[in-house]
This record gives C-alpha cells, sequence and structure tokens, in this order.
C-alpha cells in the first residue's frame, strides 16, 4: 500500500460554489448515459409520443376523407409531448433529492469537497438534459419527420419546428425545477410528486375560476386547455402563428428560476 | 504535545434538535498522528459529532476547527483532506467498486487518468476487492461495501481519517485487516473514529474520548484511562473458613473491598486494593495466618469495557 501522497496527481482547481461540480456532473451522465436507462427512456417517449401520433396522423386523414373535423397533429403533440412528458418528469424525478438523502448517497458525496449548490445544479442540469434529450428532441425529431413524411401538414420549416421545440423544453424544465425543489422541501417522495401533480390540475381546470391564470399558466407553452380561444406557444410557432401573448413564456420562465433558487437556498441549509 | 500539532479541537461545540441536546458543550482535542478512539452508548452523540466534523450539520452554539480552519466557514476546503467513512455506508448502486473509488478519487484530483487507475488499483488491493472490482455494487454484501468504505475514504491520501464504526460489518479476519490498515495509516495521518468494539480500542488507539448522554465524559491516553483510579486488583482462589478471613482481610488498610463467587469447592475473590506494594508483600501472608489456602493468586488486568462500563455507569449517576 501506498500512503504517500503522490506529486504526479493533478488537482482538481475549482473554486466558489463549483467545488466538485464536474464530477457530480460526471457522474449524473455516467448514471443516465453509461446505462441502459437513456435507451429505455427514448422507447418509452418514442412509444408514447411517436407511435400514438403515427397512429392519430393516420386516424386524422382517414376522418378528413369523411369529411369530420379533426384535432390538427401539432395540437395532439402539444398534449403528449406537454401534458404526458410532465407526469414523466415528476415519475423520473421524485426520488432525485429524496433518494439520496434517504439512502445515504447525498451525505457521502457532501463530505468530499463539493459545495451543496454544485449538488443542486448537478442534479438540475444532468437530469435536464437526460430528459430533454430522450422526452422532447428525439421524440421531436422523430415527430417532425413523421409529420413530412405522412400527415397533410408536410415539411415544417425548421426554424418554426425549432421554436414550437423549444416552448416544449421549457415547459419540461418547469416541471423538472418543481420536482426538485420539492424533494428539498419534502423528506417522502409523496409529497414531492403530491404538489406537482395538484398543481397541474389547478393549471388545467382552474383556468375559469382564478382571473388571469389562463394568461400565465405553463401550461400554455405546449397545450392549450382551452383551444377554441387560445392556441398554445408551441401550437403557435409550430404553425407559423404569433404568439397569443408571451406572458406564459415570461412566467413560466421566472417560476422555474425562483423555484432553483429555493431548491438551492433550502439544501444548503439541510442536515445530513 | 502541543496546541500546535492539533488536528482537531473543538470548544463548546453543542448541537440540539428542539428540545432534544444531542452534544452539549464539547471540548475535544485530537493531536496529529494519533489514533483517537470516540466511545460511548448508542446515541451519545458520536455521529452527530462526526457530522459536525464534516459541515453535514451545523452547530447550535461553539465550534471548532480541523487543521487551525473553521469547521463551518471552512468546510468545503477541510474535506480536501479529510477521507470519511460513514456509519452503514451506501454508494450509487449501478457503479462497480473500481467505478466508485474512480469518481470518489476525482473529487480531489482531475488526472493523468493512468495515475488516479493506479491509485484506484492500490485501494482495491489494499481492502482486498480486486477480484470484485468490476461487478456492480448492488449484489456486495455489507462486509465488502465496508472495504469499500475504507478504500474511498483513503483514496485521496488524506491527513486525517474519519471513520464511523470502522469495523462494524466486518468478519474477524475482516476485523483484523481493517485495524493493520489503520496501524499502517498512522505513520502518515491522524485516525478519529468512533466505534463499539473496545477490545479494538486497547489494541490501536492511543487516546480515548468517552462520551454520554451529548456529554464529553472523559478524554485520556489509554494508558490513563487503564490506570484509572488508582486502584489495583488481585483475583484469587482458595480453600478454607474463608468467612471468618474475610472480615479480617477486609480490615486491612489498604483493602478496599472484597468481591466474593464461588467456583466448583473453590471460593473465589476479587480483592481491590489502594496499595500495590503493601498487597504484593502482605496479602498472601495475612491469608495462609488464616488458615486459608491459596491456589490461584494474580494481578487482574483492567479492561477497557469495564473502564468504559463504570465510566458511563457513573456519569449517569
Amino acid at each position: 500500500m501506498s500512503t504517500t501522497p503522490s506529486n504526479q496527481l493533478e488537482l482538481v482547481k475549482e473554486r466558489g460554489w463549483q467545488r466538485g461540480l464536474r464530477n457530480l456532473l460526471r457522474g449524473e451522465f455516467s448514471a443516465w448515459f453509461k446505462s441502459s436507462r437513456w435507451w429505455k427512456q427514448i422507447i418509452i417517449w418514442f412509444s408514447i409520443i411517436n407511435l400514438m401520433m403515427i397512429i392519430m396522423i393516420y386516424a386524422a386523414s382517414e376522418a378528413a376523407k369523411d369529411g369530420e373535423s379533426v384535432p390538427s397533429p401539432l395540437f395532439m403533440y402539444g398534449i403528449f409531448g406537454g401534458m404526458f412528458v410532465a407526469f414523466g418528469v415528476m415519475i423520473i424525478m421524485q426520488r432525485v433529492i429524496i433518494g439520496e438523502k434517504r439512502a445515504g448517497t447525498a451525505a457521502w458525496v457532501l463530505s468530499k469537497p463539493v459545495t451543496r449548490t454544485a449538488f443542486v445544479v448537478s442534479r438540475l442540469v444532468g437530469n435536464s438534459l437526460a430528459i430533454l434529450l430522450t422526452s422532447v428532441v428525439v421524440p421531436g425529431v422523430f415527430f417532425y419527420i413523421t409529420l413530412g413524411f405522412i400527415s397533410d401538414i408536410g415539411w415544417l420549416p425548421p426554424m418554426n419546428f425549432l421554436a414550437g421545440l423549444g416552448m416544449i423544453m421549457i415547459h419540461t424544465i418547469f416541471w423538472i425545477t418543481l420536482v426538485l425543489m420539492m424533494g428539498t422541501l419534502f423528506e417522502s417522495s409523496g409529497g414531492v410528486i403530491a404538489v406537482p401533480i395538484t398543481l397541474f390540475f389547478i393549471l388545467w381546470m382552474g383556468g375559469g375560476m382564478i382571473p388571469g391564470l389562463e394568461y400565465i399558466s405553463p401550461l400554455l407553452l405546449t397545450f392549450s386547455p382551452d383551444p377554441d380561444t387560445i392556441n398554445s406557444l408551441s401550437f403557435s410557432f409550430m404553425a407559423g402563428e404569433p404568439a397569443f401573448s408571451w406572458l406564459p413564456l415570461i412566467s413560466t420562465v421566472v417560476l422555474s428560476v425562483i423555484f432553483i433558487t429555493v431548491a438551492i437556498r433550502r439544501f444548503n441549509r439541510q442536515e445530513f | 504535545m502541543n496546541s500546535n500539532d492539533l488536528v482537531i479541537s473543538t470548544q463548546g461545540l453543542s448541537k440540539s434538535y428542539g428540545e432534544i441536546h444531542a452534544l452539549k458543550k464539547l471540548d475535544l482535542q485530537v493531536h496529529q498522528n494519533s489514533i483517537f478512539a470516540f466511545l460511548g452508548p448508542n446515541g451519545a452523540g458520536k455521529t452527530t459529532t462526526i457530522k459536525l466534523l464534516l459541515g453535514l450539520t451545523r452547530p447550535t452554539s461553539g465550534g471548532g476547527a480541523i487543521f487551525g480552519r473553521d469547521i463551518v466557514k471552512d468546510s468545503v476546503d477541510i474535506r480536501t483532506n479529510i477521507g470519511y467513512l460513514p456509519q452503514d455506508v451506501r454508494f450509487y448502486q449501478h457503479m462497480t467498486a473500481r467505478q466508485t473509488l474512480d469518481y470518489t478519487a476525482k473529487f480531489f484530483y482531475k488526472g493523468p487518468q493512468s495515475k488516479i487507475n493506479k491509485r484506484v488499483n492500490e485501494m482495491l488491493e489494499l481492502v482486498g476487492l480486486e477480484d470484485r472490482a468490476d461487478r456492480p455494487i448492488k449484489g456486495f454484501s455489507g462486509g465488502e461495501r465496508q472495504r469499500l468504505g475504507i478504500a474511498q475514504a483513503e483514496v485521496n491520501y488524506p491527513d486525517l481519517l474519519i471513520l464511523d464504526e470502522p469495523a462494524a460489518s466486518l468478519d474477524p479476519q475482516g476485523r483484523r485487516d481493517v485495524l493493520e490498515v489503520m496501524s499502517r495509516i498512522r505513520k502518515y495521518a491522524t485516525i478519529f473514529y468512533c466505534t463499539h468494539i473496545l477490545d479494538d480500542v486497547q489494541r490501536i488507539s492511543d487516546q480515548v474520548a468517552i462520551i454520554n448522554q451529548g456529554e464529553l465524559i472523559t478524554q485520556a491516553s489509554i494508558e490513563k484511562l487503564l490506570a484509572g483510579s488508582g486502584e489495583v486488583v488481585y483475583s484469587l482462589e482458595m480453600r478454607g473458613d474463608t468467612e471468618r478471613a474475610y472480615a479480617y482481610i477486609h480490615n486491612l488498610s489498604w483493602v478496599t473491598g472484597i468481591k466474593v463467587g464461588q467456583e466448583n469447592a473453590k471460593t473465589t475473590w476479587q480483592v481491590s486494593v489502594s496499595d500495590q506494594t503493601a498487597a504484593e508483600d502482605h496479602l498472601i501472608s495475612q491469608l495462609v495466618s488464616q488458615d486459608l489456602k491459596i491456589s490461584h493468586f494474580s494481578l487482574v488486568e483492567q479492561n477497557l469495557e469495564d473502564v468504559f462500563i463504570n465510566i458511563v455507569e457513573g456519569s449517569q449517576k
């Protein structure tokens, strides 16, 4: 055994809140991409979003031949890519902080030279990138190709599609930051998942009851609870129409920043 | 020893959870290159102390320093020079032992990878996990996890090793290996550890602190602790009218107590004395003068377990 410090090893030189961040991110990415997790997620989301969209596009084209009015594939994509992914995020993220606190791995990692802020940021960045890639970007690309080849809509202008996909990404990040924050506030995964689900249904069904909610709800980035009067931002951008308002985007970004701030502050005060 | 070689020092370090005072004004001093055993019954405040030292928990009052740096303000810097083995250590289940050590090493070193690999291999060899290095931790036994815990604690050549129950869940051979590793490491590092296995403490530690109900009861070297009250005990086996002799011996000025037992047809006494020389010169002759036949006479070596129990029970009265 050698216990003499080796001068051949180069010391990590991160400073401030970033202490340990690089290695924490490496750990997060390896948990996603050096395991079967990433391709399993892609298969799940391909099945939920893309297969369903293919079926719907065929069904819509058959219905259109019979002269029936059917929802646009862009509207349906907003529901699958927005609502379903939001619930997926709640399931995937529910144990991210809580699980580590309870298993003791958080305490173990925090006994190394890492800051708590770096710990939270690594969980946010690592999971966000992996979730966005597996549940938004890859299904989005498949959907774009599907639209081009088999739908009546055809090939959308790429920038319009990317802008719409960007709205779905921001909507997904909103739920990621919310669930992450809940992980720092609660000690059980029940609480972590209950609050986002409740909020989702309030945003979905409370539009008519809470004045102004229909103009700031993050749900409006991907699907509209009242499509007869308002189109979601993703729908509008993909269809090349102007957004009805920028307020949902602004409120979603502001709320996400607040959630991250609260998560970091709360985690910095926690005891292990 | 002087204050310049202090690795850990705490002053009035306290921690409360609401009405529960987990740690009360702890003043602790751990010197460089010592093996410092931190003892106490379950719930005494040992793990709380370790968590305070590592910055995993914040003190309610008081403070402390490691390597002369504040345990709250400089916590991240301090941890650069510490290796820590938690009680019931847990790792990421998807990683192998090798990946876990590589991951741990990279909190301290950024490269080169070949040197990190070399260090990882040294650690796997140190704890005898070479043949299981590439298996997922998911399938590891408690003992294997504990070995890996020791390896990850040592991977960064720490100046201070903090070990919470290092020999727990190890078989006798594993326990012996851990003690051997600790003895070897002492040349380069200070070891602060908690344990319930008092035999191990007596074998390898040079300083001991005993804590009970959040309060430090005593801190001393092993020798000083075993010398304890200054009382010396002799064990005797004999035959004859011991009842008559009992009062006579008990009245001798240097005899402080006698514990009587019975073993087969023999009577056993544990005679506590305040003057060892007087006892060695006169105890046997006094017993013989009482017509007793002595078949065994020996000095009872003080045992840390007895000392520990006496101290802890004494602190509860």
